[in-house]
């Protein structure tokens, strides 16, 4: 009943598929960094607020 | 007078045990409160397509082919995933951007399962769908299963919203068992990082889009409609549509849903040893989703001065909001000042990226 092969044969892609959620998540974190340090443009109410 | 009774006759033991399976699921939908929007219409279309010379059957069918199959690109999961993005607020998750990685670990009850389930049997491409119930996510795991050709789809859809309905009873002792009280009382900085201008949240869903669909072109569909949502909800000029998304959309889609997974709960091809097998991997999937995003949340701890609470990394289960609402409750039965909610919520949502980049992949390997 047991597929000692068949387990074999998926373990890669469970490292695969792991480290592709990473890659990419990794990415996604960096990206968001970046767009998080985008300076804000100031609008003309804050302006105002800030006289 | 006896023609009146002759449908009687044809009733089969299987189709009497199918009512019961409908009548249990009706039973948690209403008097436990478990997933109710889902398992409700399960419940009640596996008592209607089980029933003797069904006329319903034919409709049901109808539904499937239109909505569900892929013959028609899995439209019902798809449009529910526009809903599902205009309800999620990514804010916790641009605050502080790493909660990521937790939502990452977590899916690797995936691909543990992916593993267990061929070692059991099951052919590949079933064993990809079985694992896909740790997802924790219906519309990934209706259309990873249906792409990949899965005849299981039925006990697949049970296994995972019965399971995300019991989140509240599964995590709590996995979570336990993974931590010491030392660690569940850390406490984390709800003050840290600023919050995210209109830009970013605007971009973020384009920006993921691009990002997924150039790794995993499979799981365009899936997260391009997910961001999509995200999208009218944060342009602020489309808020008629993202409440409408979020209500009426959501809400008339997940009645046919439920109704229409029915289509695979026929007595002969639900009642089977695999089905309970695939219930018990399913319970595999969310315990191994939970465990992993544990361990990451103490790997790191080992290399990082601020500590985290390896709690919310079992958040990174994509179920949501309820994975999130266990650990910020867990958090405060160890100590009532301790207010996870917001990373916890965090990671959730970065689960949900995650799951889907998970189906994804999973579709590029074994297409």
């Amino acid at each position: 009943m047991f597929d000692v092969q068949a387990l074999l044969e998926t373990l890669p892609l469970m490292g695969k598929g792991m480290l592709g959620i990473f890659v990419v998540t990794a990415i996604i974190v960096l990206v968001v960094n970046a767009l998080n340090n985008i300076p804000e443009k100031k609008t003309k109410k804050n302006n105002k607020e800030e006289k | 007078m006896l023609d009146l009774f002759a449908n009687f006759s044809t009733v089969t033991f299987q189709q009497i045990a199918m009512w019961i399976i409908g009548g249990i699921l009706i039973f948690l939908a209403i008097k436990k409160e478990m997933e109710p929007s889902l398992l409700l219409p399960m419940g009640f279309g596996a008592i209607l397509i089980n029933l003797p010379n069904s006329g319903a059957q034919h409709i049901i069918d109808v539904l499937f082919k239109f909505g569900i199959s892929n013959d028609f690109g899995e439209l019902m999961p798809l449009v529910l995933f526009i809903g599902i993005g205009a309800m999620i607020d990514f804010t916790p998750l641009l605050t502080n951007p790493k909660l990521m990685l937790f939502g990452a670990a977590a899916q690797f009850g995936i691909f543990f399962t992916m593993c267990l389930a061929s070692f059991v049997g099951f052919d590949l491409h079933d064993a990809a769908s079985i694992g896909i119930i740790g997802a924790a996510d219906g519309p990934t795991a209706i259309a990873v299963s249906m792409e990949l050709g899965s005849k299981y789809i039925g006990a697949i859809m049970v296994a995972a919203y019965s399971y995300m309905a019991l989140v509240p009873l599964v995590q709590p002792p996995i979570i336990k068992l993974c931590t010491t009280k030392k660690e569940r009382l850390i406490r984390m900085d709800n003050t840290a990082g600023k919050a995210p201008s209109k830009l970013t949240k605007i971009l973020f869903p384009i920006v993921v889009t691009i990002i997924v669909g150039l790794v995993a072109p499979d799981a365009v569909a899936l997260i391009g409609f997910l961001m999509f949502g995200n999208l009218i909800r944060e342009c602020g000029v489309l808020n008629s549509l993202s409440e409408t998304a979020q209500k009426v959309l959501a809400n008339l889609i997940t009645i046919f849903l439920g109704i229409t997974i029915a289509a695979r709960m026929r007595a002969e091809e639900f009642l089977t040893v695999d089905t309970l097998l695939i219930i018990g991997l399913g319970l595999f999937a969310f315990i191994f989703d939970t465990f992993a995003g544990i361990m990451l949340a103490k790997i790191m701890n080992l290399f990082s001065k601020k500590k985290i609470n390896p709690m919310i990394g079992a958040a990174g289960i994509s179920a949501f909001p309820m994975s999130a609402r266990v650990v910020h409750k867990m958090g405060l039965e160890e100590d009532n000042q301790n207010f996870l909610l917001m990373h916890s919520i965090g990671v959730n949502v970065s689960g949900q990226i995650a799951s889907v980049i998970a189906g994804g992949l999973i579709l590029t390997f074994f297409r």
